[in-house]
């Protein structure tokens, strides 16, 4: 595994103050994913901008796990139709050109 | 000067509301202008910010008291210059004794609270930035068995840094030493990791070692196996003379207690020392010194019949 890319869940938990039980239970619901060693857990990097947006959704807006997921996909599927929206309306302009 | 800011007005709650009203209007607003529920847009996080230092305020009894009793007469120019020097006295004794550290406060909330922050309201609006330890270092250094033997301190340089410690006596082949805080430095006021020194043990002695013991075959010639005497051998600890018994076996063990390797962190107490005798048997014989075996042979086969 490359040290690089992956915090132990450990440093996680002292790094943000909290609990291991919550991350687990954002593993349990599919909102990150944990690497398992034999001797420790780990989080990709890459996932670090996610769960900190998780964090502060249920620290700020005491949001349980079970609403993170909620939001989380009401979140995804906003940002998609604000995709498909912006090319819709990029398209338009194009088409009133002519 | 620091504007007044009408805490109760950006909440919409009346002055004399309660701390239920107050938490409820809070968690309504901070819902709706939760930046992460409203990316890129700058006035919803403008308006975040001032709901939570409301807050911040309001939810805090003590907070509130004070603002209250100040809030209100904010125009007044005395008071404010009397409430500004008391504040600056304040905020320069307190200002980094408080919790949250980086929360995004107004200059009016600063001026009058001296930049702490949560002060017991429930709320976490102090963006907690992540304190990650430092890194790991790890090392190896390269040591000769019989210089373990002796607790001594070595220099080692790390990142250019020179670093003084101490190798206890008895250190194991491939143990670790942690020296904590002489890591890679943390990120965000995170504590620095700590350096980890590998030791490979060389043996340079002609001992065997096992854990704290060690072990040494020593040839035993012939006739002192037969007759006893008394032979000198050399320990890690110096010179040792030692009886043999009369017709002691080729393989023979014996233990010399203490006389082994030091125990690690255990001041004064040491392994022991297990000796093998190698019997050597006499080479080159004379006539005379076969005559005489065959005549010890002829002795010894009537021996056994």
């Amino acid at each position: 595994m490359d040290e690089k890319k992956y915090l132990s869940i450990q440093q996680i938990c002292t790094s943000y103050q909290v609990n291991q039980s919550l991350l687990v239970a954002l593993e349990e619901y599919e909102l990150i994913e944990i690497q398992y060693t034999n001797e420790e857990a780990y989080l990709g990097i890459d996932e670090l901008a996610k769960l900190e947006r998780l964090l502060r959704l249920n620290q700020d807006l005491d949001i349980n796990v079970a609403g993170l997921v909620v939001v989380h996909e009401l979140l995804e599927e906003r940002k998609t139709l604000r995709e498909e929206l912006n090319r819709l309306q990029r398209q338009m302009e194009r088409l009133s050109r002519f | 000067m620091a504007a007044f800011i009408d805490y109760y007005q950006i909440l919409g709650i009346s002055k004399d509301a309660d701390e239920k009203a107050i938490k409820k209007a809070y968690r309504k607003l901070a819902r709706k202008y939760h930046p992460d529920l409203n990316a890129g847009d700058q006035e919803a996080e403008k308006k975040f910010k001032e709901v939570n230092e409301a807050n911040e305020v309001l939810s805090n009894p003590e907070n509130r008291k004070k603002y209250d009793k100040y809030g209100k007469d904010w125009e007044h120019a005395d008071e404010i210059e009397k409430n500004r020097r008391a504040q600056q006295q304040y905020q320069s004794s307190s200002r980094r004794s408080g919790g949250g550290g980086d929360a995004d406060f107004s200059d009016f909330f600063e001026s009058m609270f001296g930049g702490q922050s949560s002060g017991g309201g429930g709320d976490n609006f102090g963006r907690r930035s992540p304190r990650f330890r430092g890194q790991d270092f790890r090392a190896s250094l390269s040591l000769k068995l019989s210089e373990v033997y002796k607790t001594q301190k070595q220099t080692v340089m790390v990142n250019g840094k020179n670093l003084r410690f101490t190798i206890p006596a008895g250190i194991k082949d491939q143990q670790e030493i942690k020296i904590k805080g002489q890591g890679g430095p943390g990120v965000n006021g995170g504590p620095a990791g700590d350096l980890y020194i590998r030791f490979d043990v060389v043996n340079d002695t002609p001992f065997h070692r096992e854990g704290d013991d060690l072990y040494q075959e020593v040839p035993l010639d012939l006739y002192t196996a037969l007759l006893g005497g008394e032979i000198t051998i050399d320990t890690m600890d110096g010179k040792v003379r030692l009886k043999v018994k009369p017709e002691t076996d080729n393989g023979a063990k014996v233990k010399l207690t203490g006389k082994g390797f030091p125990k690690y962190k255990k001041e004064d107490t040491f392994g022991n020392l297990y000796l093998t005798y190698q019997v050597v048997l006499p080479k080159n014989l004379t006539e005379e010194e076969k005559e005489l075996f065959r005549q010890l042979a002829k002795g010894a086969v009537q021996n056994t019949k």
